[in-house]
């Protein structure tokens, strides 16, 4: 998948449409700010500092605002993140499941510390997020859209196989 | 009492339940025959409550907004679904979407609403997805939009996503963010239902609250209230995780003995050679249950409220004893610093300390005097914030502490965790 | 009491409260935390300011009331008081209330006191000091660490002082509407920041360092200057354009150091713009520190005579729009008000804010010139022309270096004889015969019109320079002098 140029962003025809029809949604400029920022980071990538100014132009937002609200949010991508950009939850219910253990596991297959982090290939890169709202499948976790939960060793093994094969 | 799947008659499915199963809007048909204020004393009588964790009667709440003013209305449907150890909202709205859009029309015609947002976690781009296709599904056979049914009303219903903010689930916080801001929860009075969306009167609901409007109007309020309690009537979504065998949401009538619902619907402990060490009734909000008070009660608000803890969000979370409690608590801890907007101080600081001291307890570092200081913190954190994220672990903080002091004592004795479990919690 | 509509005596404007145990009356709006100031109770704040519109965040003010539900601890900044409202200021509970907020606000609060630019006007000392405890129970080693920040040219922020108040985004996105600050991140983990590449330079920008209750923002300009508790402050105002803004001007041995925003209704409200709050910068830049006759450095006394000497015949007198009405009144008087003419600074940028204009016109007392000097004081051609035939001239010259056109100063050049009053040097003290040296603003008193008519006053700060006196003085001694010398 490409992304339209990161440090020098402009809306393709098509997000420019689906643009128009967010702002559409609302009574003023502001409102469809987190919206439009799902857009961008679709169309973009990640939200660097360029794409947010292009944001805050286009709604006529100060930048500074555009960024206060990129920084508050958690899943806002701020940096490159990987091909498969997995969200492991490190919230209760998932943690006295055994969640750390596979934490842990899911860091050194892709070879990042304790952190975490993007693997060198930029292929997986894992965080810690809060409560996924999965809590009777953990541990579990979001790679990109999809749902893995009941997580092992073993099970991430898998996965990351199927991953690399599709991305080879 | 068995399960009583009014909700979720038809979650037990792969995909989603879209219209060419669903029907007709039967509910909403049904609501348009009577009049709005007709319709709000029907959800009064019934008795639903909030379910996204306050309770609130949501009749009341409908009737606290203005019919006849000169600005439009607005309702946020509250999907924002974060409080630890809750996951009901999202089954519902997966595999059932067009229960929750018809409850938001049935509550959008008896408050006078045109519009209506359905505020969704970022965290469930699955669940935005299929309210997508199924709102426009709905417009397509004009359930929704313009004229719905030739009746005259109308109503658009968007959906609009977070992006990962525990906050944006408090209700002014869901304001703020909706309107393109840092989700900073407002300083209230004055209260949505005058002052809320863009200025506007505006009634904010959980999804199960919404859906649950569906019933009153098919069924009827008296058929709600047959079920449940007298103060706590008709069927709740519990979402059940941690140590038990068989977790997931059970959609139960509301005074159900918690006994019940974690050894007769959950299969009981994970662990047959571990007991349960601890039960969180309602969501990491709730404070903590030791199990023989668990299970001396019925899952209903003044119960659970009775002894010291809170129904909320009906997100039970069972523990048993292969885990260390004070790292469970280290763990909520951390969520709730993690998670504080940072606006005022009692909060922003205090849960900061709280985790710091938390965890240097866990670690040994602690001594007695620091429980007392823990304990202070903790109570100094409570009704002097502008929402209430600070009481939401101070409490169980305190709980913590008077419930199951003995793991704290222990801890500092042993100059660390006497257990010497895994840690769950880095 | 007032009419409500037209049906004679309706509902009083007023309210009854209790409040400490007391019942008082107050005006309907006002807020529990003014009516608990107004009757001496101490209720401290970090984030209320008169200037700005919301408040209620830093949890500060809390106070007890009765409510249906028992005593709540609420923000008094906030709560208008109602009819019946019964609150307690200083309860135990408002109390401890207010001492544990104090206590969360030194968790992560860098002790830098011995090195912040804050300490001895810093608001979280006082309020720890008067309503906290001294020693903070919270760890030292798990303070958050927060970095220093460059905020542009003028602002320095320190990033783990701030105590998330609000003052400065909303003066930033309300007064001068130029939002170049918002938070970033959240939790205990916020910070206060600029989007890159676009710092802080509005010219209303270090209203927030006044506003600032903590050393978080920081003058670039007056950092490690001078602390706070061996300065002296004065009252007075500001001559850098014709608004004439209320300041306070802090100054410490016999030196003007920092100028800050004094309140005033009429003029400008709680804010003063940054180039006026610069001219505190100039004021020793330059300046006439010594009389001069024919270019030599002399005595002032000789330099008086002389000017006796040389004004006892006829002459005429050309002012300035940074002389005060005094001076200029006193000089009319020397003259019989034959007046030439007067100077006047170039125009600058006017610039519009949402809640503050800055005007272009950058002279203070225009207004008042005019009304002694007339329409064409300061048409340079009239001036010219005026200048015709004229022998002697008394020029009052207080303007900051003064550039004067070719063309008048080719005119000046003609003039046989000038007695010329100059605070700051300018090329007509190169033609002057006698240049007597005189006062800044902030070294005299006097009267000021600004450009909406409205009269304020300067006031004596700090001693001139050297040998330099008030111009008001030195008129003074030429009248008296020159009456007995018995001129025309």
């Amino acid at each position: 998948m490409s992304y339209s140029d990161v440090t020098a962003p402009k809306f393709s025809p098509e997000a420019k449409k689906e643009f128009d029809e967010l702002c559409s949604r609302y009574p003023n400029k502001m409102a469809p700010l987190l919206m439009v920022l799902h857009l961008a980071e679709k169309e973009f990538g990640y939200l660097s500092i360029e794409v947010q100014e292009y944001v805050a132009n286009l709604l006529e937002l100060s930048p500074a605002h555009v960024q206060g609200v990129c920084t508050f949010y958690t899943m806002y991508k701020l940096e490159k993140k990987g091909k498969i950009r997995i969200q492991y939850c490190a919230t209760l219910s998932c943690a006295i499941m055994g969640g750390e253990k596979v934490f842990d596991h899911i860091c050194s297959k892709i070879g990042v510390s304790r952190k975490g982090g993007m693997s060198e290939d930029e292929l997986v890169s894992v965080e810690k997020v809060e409560c996924l709202g999965a809590c009777d499948i953990g541990p579990m976790m979001l790679a990109n859209d999809e749902t893995h939960g009941n997580l092992t060793p073993e099970k991430f093994d898998a996965l990351y196989e199927k991953w690399k094969s599709k991305n080879a | 009492m068995p399960e009583v799947r009014w909700l979720m008659e038809h979650c037990d499915r792969e995909d989603p339940r879209y219209l060419n199963e669903y029907g007709d809007y039967d509910a909403l048909r049904k609501t348009f025959d009577k009049d709005s204020a007709a319709v709000i004393e029907d959800m009064k009588s019934a008795g639903v409550r909030g379910r996204g964790g306050a309770g609130f009667p949501a009749g009341l709440k409908w009737s606290f907004v203005p019919q006849n003013v000169d600005k439009p209305k607005y309702l946020c449907c509250n999907a924002d679904e974060s409080e630890p150890g809750t996951f009901k909202d999202r089954v519902l709205m997966e595999k059932d979407p067009h229960i929750l859009l018809e409850g938001i029309a049935i509550c959008c015609y008896a408050v006078g609403i045109g519009t209506a947002y359905i505020y969704i976690r970022g965290e469930y781009p699955i669940a935005a997805r299929i309210l997508d296709k199924a709102i426009a599904e709905a417009k397509e056979k004009n359930l929704l939009g313009k004229n719905i049914m030739d009746k005259g009303f109308d109503l658009e219903i968007y959906v609009h996503r977070g992006a990962g903010a525990y906050i944006c689930g408090e209700e002014t916080g869901l304001l703020e963010s909706l309107e393109g801001k840092r989700g900073h929860p407002r300083i209230k009075p004055p209260f949505p239902a005058l002052i809320g969306l863009f200025g506007c009167p505006t009634v904010i609901n959980n999804v199960e609250t919404l859906a649950a409007a569906t019933l009153v109007m098919r069924h009827g309020p008296e058929r709600y209230k047959s079920v449940g309690t007298e103060k706590s009537p008709g069927t709740k979504m519990f979402s059940v995780s941690g140590h038990v065998k068989k977790p997931g949401v059970y959609e139960i009538p509301l005074g159900t003995p918690v006994k019940e619902l974690i050894y007769d619907i959950c299969g009981g402990p994970l662990r047959d050679d571990s007991p349960i060490q601890c039960v969180i009734p309602g969501g990491s909000s709730a404070p903590p249950l030791t199990p023989e008070v668990a299970m001396e009660l019925t899952l209903d608000y003044e119960a659970i409220g009775a002894a010291g803890s809170m129904l909320g969000s009906g997100g039970m979370i069972v523990i048993d004893e292969t885990v260390c409690l004070l790292d469970v608590l280290y763990n909520m801890t951390r969520f709730y610093a993690d998670e504080s907007c940072g606006q005022c101080t009692p909060c922003r600081e205090g849960t900061s300390w709280l985790e710091t001291m938390v965890h240097r307890i866990e670690h040994g570092e602690g001594t007695l005097e620091d429980l007392d200081l823990l304990d202070e913190a903790a109570t100094n954190m409570c009704g002097t914030t502008i929402c209430v994220l600070s009481d939401s672990i101070a409490m169980p903080v305190r709980v913590f502490l008077k419930n199951f002091r003995h793991i704290f004592e222990s801890h500092i004795e042993a100059k660390g965790c006497p257990h010497k479990m895994e840690m769950v919690s880095a | 009491m007032s009419p409500q509509n037209g049906n004679g005596f309706g509902m009083s404007d007023k309210v009854k409260i209790t409040l400490n145990g007391e019942e008082v009356e107050v005006d309907k709006g006002t807020t529990l935390l003014k009516a608990s100031l107004d009757k001496g109770n101490d209720v401290p704040t970090f984030c209320y300011h008169d200037g700005l519109d919301k408040s209620g965040y830093c949890r500060m003010c809390l106070v007890e009331i009765d409510t249906p539900r028992g005593k709540r601890l609420i923000t008094s900044c906030n709560t208008p008081c109602a009819e019946g409202t019964v609150c307690d200021s200083h309860s135990d509970a408002a109390l401890v209330g207010r001492k544990a907020v104090l206590e969360f606000y030194l968790v992560n609060h860098p002790i830098d006191c011995p090195e912040c630019d804050k300490a001895g006007e810093c608001t979280l000392q006082n309020n720890s000091y008067d309503h906290g405890q001294a020693k903070s129970r919270a760890n030292l080693e798990d303070k958050i660490v927060k970095p220093r920040k460059d905020f542009g040219d003028k602002i320095r922020f320190y990033s783990q002082r701030c105590v998330a108040c609000r003052r400065c985004t909303q003066f930033l996105d309300d007064v001068s509407g130029t939002s170049e600050l918002a938070f970033t991140q959240r939790g205990a983990h916020q910070e206060l920041d600029v989007f890159p590449g676009k710092p802080i330079h509005n010219s209303l920008a270090k209203n927030i360092v006044d506003i600032c209750p903590v050393g978080a923002l920081i003058d670039k300009d007056f950092q490690y200057t001078a602390r706070p508790w061996l300065m002296s402050s004065s009252d007075s105002v500001c001559a850098g354009c014709s608004k004439g803004c209320a300041i306070t001007v802090d100054h410490k041995d016999e030196k003007a150091l920092r100028f800050k925003a004094r309140f005033d209704k009429e003029v400008n409200g709680h804010w003063i713009c940054d180039h006026g709050r610069d001219t505190v910068k100039t004021l020793e830049i330059n300046r006439h520190s010594n009389a001069l006759v024919d270019g030599e450095i002399v005595k002032v006394m000789v330099a008086k005579e002389k000017a006796v000497s040389l004004l006892a015949k006829e002459f005429k007198a050309l002012v300035s729009a940074f002389n005060t009405q005094e001076e200029i009144e006193l000089t009319g008087e020397l003259t019989d008000k034959k007046f030439v003419g007067a100077l006047a600074r170039a125009d600058g940028d006017k610039e519009e804010f949402p809640e503050f204009t800055i005007p272009a016109d950058k002279n203070p007392n225009r207004a008042g010139v005019i009304q002694h000097v007339g329409d064409k004081a300061f048409d340079e051609a009239a001036t010219i022309k005026n200048l015709e035939g004229v022998t002697t001239l008394l020029i009052i010259n207080a303007i900051p270096e003064y550039q004067v056109s070719s063309t008048l100063l080719e005119a000046l050049k003609k003039v046989q004889n000038i007695v010329l009053l100059e605070a700051w040097k300018s090329d007509i003290s190169d033609i002057a015969t006698v240049v007597l040296p005189s006062a800044a603003a902030t070294e005299k008193d006097g009267t000021f019109i600004n450009d909406a008519g409205i009269e304020r006053n300067v006031n004596f700060c700090v001693p001139t320079p050297g040998y330099a006196e008030m111009d008001f003085d030195i008129l003074k001694f030429l009248n008296k002098a020159l009456s007995r010398v018995g001129a025309v």
